[in-house]
């Protein structure tokens, strides 16, 4: 398994989504493919970010980020991404976590818009993704989410079968969602394993293709098998942001 | 025992309490290292709360760890829930959740995306707002954890507003350094002082009123229960870095981990 017709299902100005959870379980080899394959002006969808989005930033293939939040956990900021933003070289759309995930409902469900659990008083409610409207029913203001529905997802998982299950040991996130929202979707696992059905995090339906490598989401980790490379991060963080070497093994 | 120690302590006392609170803190939401710390110290002392370790599992047995994203480890048994299950929670009342925004003001509305400049052209870029958005507006409980108590992170009016002034809620604290405040009816009372901090401090510090300084009792110091619960579930003190240990204490962790 090593998803060779991945570059086919690429192109420029997509939307991205890519799963995982800050320093876990980013899909960082299948996103280094997308660097490869020389498409740009990626809008790019995580729900909350980290070396994913620096890499892709550092690449110059992004036009857009989509997210709740991009950071280094515990290593502190961002730095593409923090003077991405700060230059306006890409355009960030910032969403909160609850209304992020209603908007990749929405497109799950093959819904416009979604409500969410958002105040509508927050800053993040903006015109162009997160609108307030009256709810029809009881006339009370509400926060509508716009769907989002990315034309490719990537995410990671512990473990694959043959029948492309994806299995997971620690929090799923929003994976589940963006494979459900996505046109189409691919998987990095750590390690194939043997079908266990109370074990499957994500159903082979939604997954088009995988590739098996334990080292899929370097330097960001898969717990408790794969660790993350804290000496990467930390060097990561204290630095520029701009070279991509640094996020290349 | 450190500073540090007693913020933790007086965080898992917060947990405890919350439990017996209306409505009841069942989850408690691992937003970092130090809550998870405090979670472990509140269930060593006897509180029935469960860590959620993420969006999907809301009972884990997490580990502190320098990359913390979903490093849970020893589930309870519990299976993947879906993710709206945070939310579903939330609006119940049942989460604690202890926050860090980048700027805290004084009609309790919190900052994590930028600090000056605009919208499409921050001065100083933060990650984004997360579940500040939602936090507030819930009737679950919540604390805003501000080591930093200082005026680089109160201030009078937040930048942006991720999170607008919360309604009415079981929990809606602020612990910092230098004592817990509480935040009502638009107004921001203390609620109690650090051993060693007079009220002229929390004057000095925080660039809004805060009421009640006079009379707020002392909390309690670190009891060597708290100590030990602390050096059972964090020996090496990982949960000190969100708390204002400098990051480059971080060298010889990262050092033992390669050698892993």
């Amino acid at each position: 398994m090593n998803a060779a017709g991945f570059e086919d299902r690429l192109s420029d100005g997509m939307t991205l989504a890519i799963g995982g959870l800050g320093l876990q379980r980013k899909p960082m080899s299948l996103i280094r493919r997308v660097v490869d394959s020389g498409v740009t002006d990626l809008r790019v969808v995580t729900y909350l970010g980290s070396v994913d989005v620096e890499f892709l930033i550092a690449a110059g293939v992004v036009a857009e980020v989509h997210s709740a939040g991009v950071g280094m956990d515990g290593f502190g900021l961002a730095p593409a991404f923090r003077r991405a933003r700060q230059t306006g070289s890409i355009r960030f759309v910032e969403w909160s976590e609850g209304s992020l995930m209603s908007a990749l409902e929405a497109g799950a469900r093959g819904l416009p818009s979604m409500p969410t659990p958002t105040d509508p008083r927050s800053d993040v409610v903006h015109g162009e993704w997160l609108r307030v409207a009256p709810d029809p029913f009881t006339n009370q203001e509400i926060v509508i989410a716009r769907a989002l529905e990315p034309d490719v997802a990537v995410v990671h998982a512990a473990g694959v079968d043959d029948q492309r299950n994806l299995y997971c040991h620690g929090d799923l996130g929003v994976d589940g969602l963006m494979v459900r929202a996505a046109a189409t979707s691919v998987a990095s696992a750590s390690v194939a394993v043997a079908f266990d059905a109370p074990g499957v995090a994500i159903s082979g339906m939604w997954i088009d293709d995988v590739v098996v490598d334990p080292t899929a989401t370097w330097p960001t980790g898969c717990e408790p098998d794969v660790l993350i490379d804290l000496a990467t991060m930390s060097t990561w963080a204290a630095g520029t942001g701009d070279d991509v070497t640094g996020l290349v093994p | 025992m450190s500073d540090l120690d007693l913020i933790l302590a007086v965080m898992s006392r917060e947990i405890g309490r919350a439990t017996a609170g209306e409505p009841p803190l069942r989850v408690l939401a691992m937003t970092s290292n130090a809550s998870m710390v405090a979670g472990e110290m509140a269930r060593a002392a006897g509180a029935d709360v469960r860590i959620s370790v993420g969006f999907t599992r809301h009972e884990g047995r997490p580990r502190p760890a320098l990359g913390l994203g979903a490093a849970a480890l020893g589930f309870d048994g519990t299976p993947v829930a879906p993710p709206s299950d945070t939310f579903v929670l939330l609006r119940r009342g049942w989460v604690g959740v202890f926050v860090s925004p980048a700027q805290l003001d004084a009609a309790c509305r919190t900052n994590l995306s930028r600090v000056g400049g605009t919208d499409d052209a921050p001065a100083v870029a933060l990650p984004g707002s997360r579940g500040l958005p939602e936090n507030n507006t819930s009737p679950s409980h919540v604390w805003y954890l501000v080591p930093d108590h200082s005026a680089r992170v109160l201030v009078q009016a937040v930048d942006f507003v991720s999170g607008p002034t919360p309604r009415p809620g079981p929990t809606r604290r602020l612990v910092t350094r230098l004592g817990m405040f509480d935040y009502s009816d638009g107004n921001w009372r203390a609620r109690g002082l650090m051993p060693e901090v007079a009220p002229e401090d929390v004057v000095a510090a925080t660039p809004f009123e805060v009421g009640d300084l006079d009379s707020a009792p002392r909390l309690a110091p670190t009891t060597p229960a708290e100590l030990a619960a602390i050096d059972a579930v964090d020996p090496g003190r990982i949960s000190h870095f969100d708390l204002g240990r400098p990051a480059a204490e971080m060298a010889p962790i990262i050092a033992e981990e390669r050698r892993r």
